[in-house]
């Protein structure tokens, strides 16, 4: 843990000190250059590393597992032992089954929630931003950031996506007004490989 | 001595008639503007009785709301939002559906109705992310006082979760909890129940809020075949505004319209009170406007003439306008379909015209002047007819003490109709004839329409017509006995109206047996109603046993009961569970004790062995996103507080005539509902109906046939020809296929005034004249009878091919009945007056 934090500490340290190599984005290229690492994808798989600074835990929590992506609505996350978790979302259902013979949970989200709404947003050229949210997006080496804060007082206080160059998702961190942190970091990933609905089951 | 008495009696009822008849004949000679003006002020009369007579569109309001399985069938209906909410009920394939219910769902959300949202809500998922805060609190209501909801059976797993090994496996899995879910979703659950004790109340309140049979597996409203998804939405005014619900209606056809992937159908007393009132209008003014096209049509065809053909309208009009001013007198209100049976004095009511003209025609054609045709029309023909309108406006009329609405506005709307009918045409067609006759002008002789044929054909072979129709009356005889009846109420609805089809789409879709029974315990306060219907949850749960029943629901099915507090209680006391204990725990596993404080200090303060008053179970229920679950079994208005329990079964799997006397045992003052019972009632109250029908409209037909007659021999005429129309349309029906049901029954009573009037104008005419004038009386009389018949028929035809299963049953049962008996008389009638020749 203290040389995570130690790698944390210089890569902090190293992205102040170069500067002049971080470039601010407007809003809308920001958006533009989310739109553009899905453009070209039709579905991805990567391994994650999940990081979650939740109130109610003294210390954090650190999770492996994978995830999965298949446009135009289809997410799955698994998160490997001691959590063991899994986690599907098709459009607005969203399913988790907790454990290894956890109950499966069903709920549905509101259809601007749903994963083709998203999609099919990010999917026309982004020309103004749209209302409700900021943006701030800046680019540094073959990495661009895009932060988006929501202006209305839902749950998430803030989304920080980190893009790289080949259109690969590479971060991805929720701030929440209560002050719980999320961060999710994707290896190993792998665009268009062909993922089938079996790639996609809860069981 | 009385004989003659009795004889002299009937002369004098009989000289009454033709003395009013002749002063009727007399004054619209001699004042016909006075008849005029009198009729205009009864017009404005008539208008302002109307002006003040509300027109009702509820089915339900036609049958007698105060037996007790009827009446708490209309509450329930109140209680359950049945009366307020609207439905939409989508049908498509399962993978469109959620989308589709997404996609009305944001229209329905959005619908403004002048300036303010159309509805309060807009529902067709579980779980709704906006109850998010109730749902949450909910839950930390049921962790912080276990015994209000977890089963009296789980009280073993409860116990459990409270040991040192529980404690450790709820964290563990709190965690996992937390690390699997998106972002710190799971935080607000898990801080108010970090021992999971929600994983045995959810399950026990997702089951008692199931009202419906859906797909446990769906996050949706959806049937378990996947075929048909349910929306409720509560319009955010109340269905007497009629204004609103019809601005509601606009927006909802509207919101609905582009929906391709599916078929929406809406439900619920807005929709009905607009689209089925508009519907069932359309339904009426098309039934009554295509019946008069066809009466007028064939009174045109016979007679060729304009004015006496363009008089029926008139006649009809003021006939059917005075019966409803006279009938708003006594009826604050009039069903809409009672108001369609005015079509039916379209048939009966052109009868009189076409007898009078018949005869003034007939003469006229003989060389009889205009006056002398005119005083035998009205004062000879006019004593037949005048028997004949009493004989059948008197058996309608007779129900109007008909226990069921239906059939006592039916009585007195065509008794009256009838009756207005009559007059009219005695008085005004006296008149119209008078103005369009002159003496110069050509009568020809009417067209026999085969009446020669067959008083010819009667003399030539009246055996063989006594023996035919005796073995047609023995064949339909056999099948009549067997005719069934059908109790089923909804099959007397509009058959293709958007209600019904919903209701058919719950029914096959969505409905958790084929049949139900609704117990009500009512009392003064919700402590007393709710102690009290533990009764009925024990026999229920037995019959739920024993498989008599395949589901029940209840308030008390959803929460525990102080005695089983008590229970759980005594678990959880002997437990070693304490505040410090979960707070050791909780750091050991990493947690933040600070983030759980509110529900450790809940539990130092005792809430896990704290006995809840089960008010206060109510209210939290009811404050949270399962409010519809108390709104469904424990209700509260001006007549006090109602706990209702729901039994779903299928057919012959519970005898609900026992189940009744059970309660009755235990729970005098119990009530039960059910459409079975409910028919069970209504089926009572119309045979109580029938017989007094039949028996009162018997005797005053006889009567009036012996006051017209003095003989036997003619009241034979009379009803002989109605016996064998009755036993035919039984037969008939059976033949076709149909049933008797609560509506079309009646016809075996008004037949009788009906049918009887084809034998009373033959023997009328027939039996009095000379010999050598009776093949012409025969004609003239036939024809009318002939025609009348037709006249009925299109009248009641055109009911018969209306949308309401209760008109159309009506309309067929008469057609059958009027034409057999039409029939009948023309055919034995004057068979029987040649055989006596």
């Amino acid at each position: 843990m203290k040389l995570l934090f130690n790698i944390l500490f210089v890569l902090f340290i190293t992205a102040l000190a170069l500067p002049s190599d971080a470039r601010s984005l407007t809003p809308v290229e920001g958006l533009e250059a989310l739109r553009k690492s899905f453009a070209g994808m039709n579905d991805f798989t990567a391994d994650l590393v999940q990081e979650k600074r939740l109130s109610v835990m003294k210390k954090k929590l650190v999770m492996q597992g994978k995830i999965r992506f298949r446009k135009p609505d289809l997410f799955f996350m698994e998160l490997f032992p001691p959590y063991n978790a899994r986690v599907l979302l098709k459009d607005t259902v969203l399913q988790q089954r907790m454990g290894q013979n956890g109950d499966l949970q069903r709920i549905v989200l509101p259809s601007e929630q749903g994963l083709s709404h998203w999609f099919s947003t990010v999917a026309r050229p982004v020309t103004k931003v749209p209302d409700g949210i900021e943006i701030r997006a800046e680019q540094a080496g073959q990495q661009t950031t895009v932060l988006i804060r929501p202006n209305s007082g839902g749950q998430l206080k803030e989304l920080m996506v980190s893009l790289h160059n080949d259109g690969t998702v590479r971060k991805l961190i929720l701030l929440e007004r209560t002050g719980d942190r999320t961060e999710m970091n994707f290896h190993k990933i792998k665009k268009n490989v062909g993922l089938t609905e079996a790639d996609f089951s809860l069981e | 001595m009385s004989q003659y008495r009795f004889n002299g009696m009937l002369e004098f009822f009989s000289n009454i008639t033709i003395s009013h008849l002749s002063w009727i004949y007399r004054i619209t000679r001699n004042s016909p503007y006075k008849v005029v003006s009198s009729f205009l002020l009864l017009i404005l009369l008539s208008l302002y009785s109307l002006s003040h007579v509300r027109f009702e569109t509820d089915i339900f309001r036609l049958f007698p709301a105060d037996r007790p399985a009827m009446r708490l069938l209309l509450e329930s209906l109140d209680w359950s939002g049945g009366a307020r909410e609207a439905y939409f009920l989508l049908e498509g394939e399962a993978d469109l559906l959620p989308a589709e219910a997404s996609r009305l769902a944001e229209r329905l959300r959005s619908l403004q109705v002048d300036g303010h949202p159309a509805f309060k809500r807009v529902t067709y998922r579980i779980y709704e992310e906006s109850e998010a805060e109730r749902f949450t609190n909910l839950i930390a209501f049921a962790a912080a006082h276990p015994a209000a909801f977890v089963p009296l059976k789980d009280a073993g797993l409860l116990a459990e979760k409270t040991t040192d090994t529980g404690i450790d496996e709820a964290l563990d899995s709190l965690i996992s909890q937390l690390a699997g879910s998106i972002g710190a979703a799971a935080v607000p659950v898990t801080t108010v129940d970090p021992l999971g004790f929600r994983d045995l109340v959810l399950p026990r309140l997702k089951a008692g809020s199931q009202a419906l049979d859906m797909d446990p597996s769906s996050p949706y409203f959806l049937s378990r075949d996947g075929r048909v998804l349910i929306m409720i939405a509560e319009p955010s005014r109340p269905v007497q505004d009629m204004v609103f619900a019809r601005k509601l209606v606009a927006g909802i056809n509207q919101a609905r319209q582009g929906m391709m992937e599916v078929k929406v159908s809406c439900a619920g007393a807005h929709i009905s009170a607009v689209i089925d009132e508009a519907a069932m209008k359309s339904n009426i003014i098309s039934c009554i406007l295509s019946s008069l096209v066809v009466v007028l049509g064939i009174f045109y065809a016979v007679y060729r003439r304009v004015w006496p053909t363009l008089m029926i309208p008139l006649v009809l009009g003021l006939g059917v306008l005075l019966a409803l001013g006279f009938a708003g007198l006594f009826l604050s209100s009039i069903h809409i379909i009672s108001f369609a049976f005015m079509a039916l004095i379209i048939g009966l009511g052109t009868d009189y015209s076409i007898h009078l003209y018949d005869r003034f025609h007939t003469e006229r054609a003989a060389g009889i002047g205009s006056d002398e045709a005119i005083r035998l029309a009205v004062v000879d023909t006019g004593e037949g007819l005048f028997t004949a309108a009493t004989t059948t406006a008197l058996p309608f009329l007779a129900l109007a003490g008909a226990e069921v609405r239906a059939l006592s506005e039916l009585g007195i709307l065509v008794g009256l109709g009838v009756i207005f009918s009559l007059y009219v045409t005695l008085f005004l067609a006296p008149i119209i004839l008078r103005m369009i006759d002159s003496p110069d002008r050509v009568y020809k002789p009417l067209p026999t329409v085969g009446m020669v044929w067959l008083w010819n054909f009667s003399g030539r072979h009246f055996r063989l017509l006594f023996y035919l129709s005796s073995l047609l009356l023995f064949i339909f005889g056999i099948f009549a006995i067997r005719i069934s009846f059908d109790g089923e109420l909804k099959n007397l609805q509009p058959q293709h109206s958007e209600a019904f089809r919903a209701q058919e789409l719950v029914e096959q879709h969505l409905n958790l047996a084929p049949k139900s029974l609704l117990v009500a315990v009512d009392g003064a306060t919700q402590a007393e109603v709710m102690h009290r219907s533990k009764a009925v949850d024990s026999l229920t749960a037995e019959l739920r046993a024993e498989g008599k029943i395949k589901a029940w629901s209840s308030l008390g099915q959803t929460m525990n009961s102080q005695s089983e507090q008590i229970e759980i209680i005594k678990v959880l006391k002997s437990a070693d569970i304490t505040a410090n204990k979960l707070k050791e725990k909780l750091l050991l596993k990493g947690f933040s004790a600070g983030s759980f404080e509110p529900y450790l200090k809940q539990i130092r303060d005792g809430s896990l062995t704290n006995l809840i008053d089960e008010a206060g179970i109510v209210r939290e229920l009811g404050l949270s996103p399962l409010r519809g679950v108390v709104e469904r079994h424990l209700l509260q208005d001006k007549s006090g507080w109602h706990s209702l329990t729901y039994l779903y079964f299928n057919p012959d799997q519970l005898n609900q005539k026992d189940f009744v006397h059970e309660l009755a045992v235990i729970l005098p003052d119990a009530r039960v509902t059910g459409t079975d019972l409910v028919s069970d009632e209504l089926l009572a109250a119309v045979r109580r109906s029938a017989v007094n029908g039949v028996g009162i409209g018997t005797v005053l037909v006889l009567l009036l046939l012996l006051t017209h007659f003095k003989n036997f021999k003619g009241i034979t005429a009379s009803l002989g020809p109605v016996l064998y129309g009755s036993v035919a349309m039984l037969g008939a029906m059976v033949l076709f296929g149909m049933k008797l049901n609560f509506m079309n029954v009646m016809v075996l009573v008004t037949i009788i005034g009906m049918g009887s009037d084809y034998g009373l104008h033959i023997q009328h005419r027939c039996a009095e004249a000379a010999p050598e004038k009776q093949r012409e009386a025969f004609v003239q009389a036939g024809r009318s009878v002939l025609l009348s018949a037709l006249t009925t028929i299109a009248g009641f035809g055109s009911l018969a091919f209306t949308d309401y299963g209760a008109m159309s049953s009506i309309g067929w049962a008469t057609n059958f009945g009027v034409g057999f008996t039409a029939l009948a008389a023309l055919l034995l009638v004057s068979a029987r007056l040649r055989l006596k020749a």
